[in-house]
């Protein structure tokens, strides 16, 4: 095992990594940016150095400050955490040749999986069922039209290289597909310049349900079960859970045999997640891999009882997986709620601001992982996630009543959240029956607003407390609560 | 006219090789030339140059007065600090552009650099520090 790492992150997921890292005895290196000089995995790191100013592309995505500091300090690995480098195969291969292990994926497997047309050629000649679609990217908008007719409309004409819906565009009638099909690939070549495109069907409020697995450099790939994560907003996720409500044992089976083959197909080492979107017939269609730990990852270490994140180290270190196929059991539910400084009323606008008082939920099978502090300001220049919020329970229902009570007594003063999106969510008597698609809360749009906004005329005193929470007027708020 | 350029080019030359070989004092006499260089401990080498090319005495001036407050030398890059071949001290004259130390990153090393003339009233760093992105290396008293 490692005795010294480097976490080239920033907020909850440097905490969570340095938690993990500080109880198997491995030295912790936080990196930080000028405006992340008080962030809590500073504060927590054994040591934490400044690595440029708040730009990302000065900071935590400078390839030579984080090596240096890696080097300077004598660090054996790094881990990259989610988003920022954790899926720059450049980085993962330079590191590789600095002498640093890079706990992830190989950077061979991450380049090939972050090519979108790639992967799904991959994953068909591996026998992974994808959208019916094109093989390959397509350059011709006769013949994606061809093919948009053999698939039938409505389609996607998405990007190569695409990710966060850039270069995406649904193509809902045959009289539309010339004109979208070049707008996608004229956003493709501008937003990742690589201008290839390639067609798919469009499937109408699917479930998003995704795999994790794990690899280690032995040959061995296992997959923890799956998560569901259909309760999101433009691609953005916001409520995740295990299992899901909608994969009975049969399913769970193939979808994690699935998910095996396509990592074995890479020879995938580390964590990694396939993404499927599944149909209301029970079929399942690989959408893409996500070659690094899951936000919402949590979900499933509460219901295998492993921690991922000291298995990703023990796999990075060279160690054999602790577990084999036949001991992942799930046990119980999980769900997590991302608690974003966002306006669920405001069409979800980031609420960047100082947290005047932060009191997270506590109490048994209530998790939270957050870097957020009473004080702590929220930059405008990251994400907007505040904490995660996870309840356990033996079943789902249970679990969401846990999560409902936790919602109730987390306080984030100061700013604007989602958490009032986060209680109207999991009082849906849809959401409560289990009856989830990606396009819940589109679909339930004027009952989310109506619970965010209730009529203030006639409000009594419950719901003035709950419109204040939802508008974040923190002292109305004090004031009800006697704070 | 172009006969001083091409000294003060030619003596500059020499004193990057006296640098490089490490020799600190040299004599020169020719035939209408008169040199003599010492580059003692943070002294500053440019200046005896152009004074002795141009047979002056006194200092170079040759910027308007600057603001009389101590500034922070901040590192640019992060690595490890090394002052290099001699080690800069509180109270030093140092001229425009004089490296006062070297931060080694993994593939990079880079110079840090006096950004005016001045004295140094405070050395902030240690040989073989880590040094981190904005981190005050030096405080510096721009020259009057």
């Amino acid at each position: 095992m490692f005795g010294k790492i480097l976490i080239a992150n920033r907020g909850e997921i440097a905490v969570r990594v340095i938690r993990t890292c500080r109880r198997l005895g491995i030295k912790t290196v936080a990196v930080f940016s000028e405006v992340d000089r008080n962030a809590l995995h500073v504060q927590l790191a054994d040591e934490a150095y400044c690595i440029g100013p708040a730009r990302p592309d000065l900071s935590y995505l400078n390839i030579p400050n984080i090596l240096s500091v890696a080097h300077a300090t004598q660090c054996e690995a790094i881990h990259p955490g989610y988003g920022f480098l954790s899926e720059n195969p450049t980085f993962a291969e330079i590191a590789q040749k600095c002498g640093f292990v890079f706990i992830g994926p190989g950077h061979r497997a991450m380049e090939r999986m972050g090519q979108k047309s790639v992967a799904r050629d991959l994953m068909i000649r591996s026998g992974v069922p994808v959208m019916p679609g094109s093989t390959g990217s397509v350059e011709d908008p006769e013949e994606g039209l061809r093919i948009a007719h053999k698939v039938g409309f409505p389609v996607l004409v998405k990007a190569s290289a695409g990710g966060g819906g850039r270069g995406m565009r649904l193509v809902e009638t045959e009289d539309r597909f010339r004109t979208l099909f070049s707008t996608a690939q004229g956003e493709a070549q501008s937003a990742f310049g690589d201008g290839r495109v390639y067609v798919e069907k469009y499937l109408r409020n699917p479930r998003h349900i995704e795999v994790q697995i794990m690899g280690d450099h032995h040959g061995n790939v296992v997959a923890l079960g799956e998560r569901e994560c259909s309760i999101q907003r433009r691609h953005q996720k916001l409520i995740e859970e295990a299992p899901s409500p909608a994969v009975d044992a049969d399913l769970r089976r193939r979808l994690c045999e699935t998910a095996v083959k396509a990592a074995k197909a890479i020879d995938y080492v580390n964590a990694g997640t396939i993404e499927f979107l599944l149909d209301a017939e029970g079929n399942f269609f690989f959408m893409e891999m996500n070659t690094r730990l899951q936000v919402e990852h949590p979900v499933t270490e509460l219901v295998t009882g492993y921690d991922l994140v000291e298995v990703q180290l023990r796999v990075a270190s060279g160690e054999p997986l602790p577990f084999r196929q036949e001991d992942i059991k799930p046990n119980g539910w999980a769900i997590e709620c991302r608690i974003n400084a966002e306006d669920p009323a405001g069409n979800f606008a980031p609420c960047p601001g100082t947290i005047d008082l932060y009191i997270p939920a506590g109490g048994p099978w209530v998790r939270v992982d957050s870097a957020a502090y009473t004080g702590y300001a929220v930059s405008p220049s990251y994400d907007s996630m505040v904490a995660k919020l996870i309840a356990w329970g033996p079943d789902r229902l249970t679990a969401i009543d846990r999560m409902r009570a936790a919602l109730h007594e987390f306080r984030v003063d100061g700013i604007k959240t989602t958490i009032p999106f986060h209680q109207w969510a999991l009082s849906h008597e849809e959401f409560r029956e289990g009856r989830l698609t990606t396009g819940f809360v589109d679909k339930h749009q004027v009952s989310m607003m109506a619970y965010l906004q209730p009529p203030t005329d006639e409000a009594g005193g419950t719901q003035k407390e709950k419109a204040a929470a939802a508008h974040g007027k923190t002292p109305e708020r004090n004031g009800t609560t006697g704070a | 006219m172009s006969d001083t350029t091409s000294l003060t080019t030619n003596l500059r030359r020499l004193i990057d090789e006296m640098r490089a070989t490490g020799f600190s004092e040299l004599d020169l006499q020719a035939p209408r030339l008169k040199v003599r260089m010492i580059l003692g401990p943070a002294v500053q080498p440019a200046v005896p140059v152009r004074e002795a090319a141009a047979g002056t005495e006194a200092g170079v001036a040759d910027e308007a007065a600057a603001m009389p407050v101590s500034r922070q030398i901040k590192a640019e890059r992060v690595g490890v600090f090394s002052f290099g071949r001699q080690r800069v001290e509180t109270g030093a004259a140092v001229i425009k552009g004089q490296t006062l130390g070297l931060i080694k990153g993994i593939s990079i090393q880079d110079q840090v650099v006096a950004p005016v003339a001045g004295r140094l009233t405070a050395v902030l760093v240690e040989e073989g520090q880590i040094i981190d992105f904005g981190r005050p290396l030096f405080e510096l008293l721009p020259e009057a």
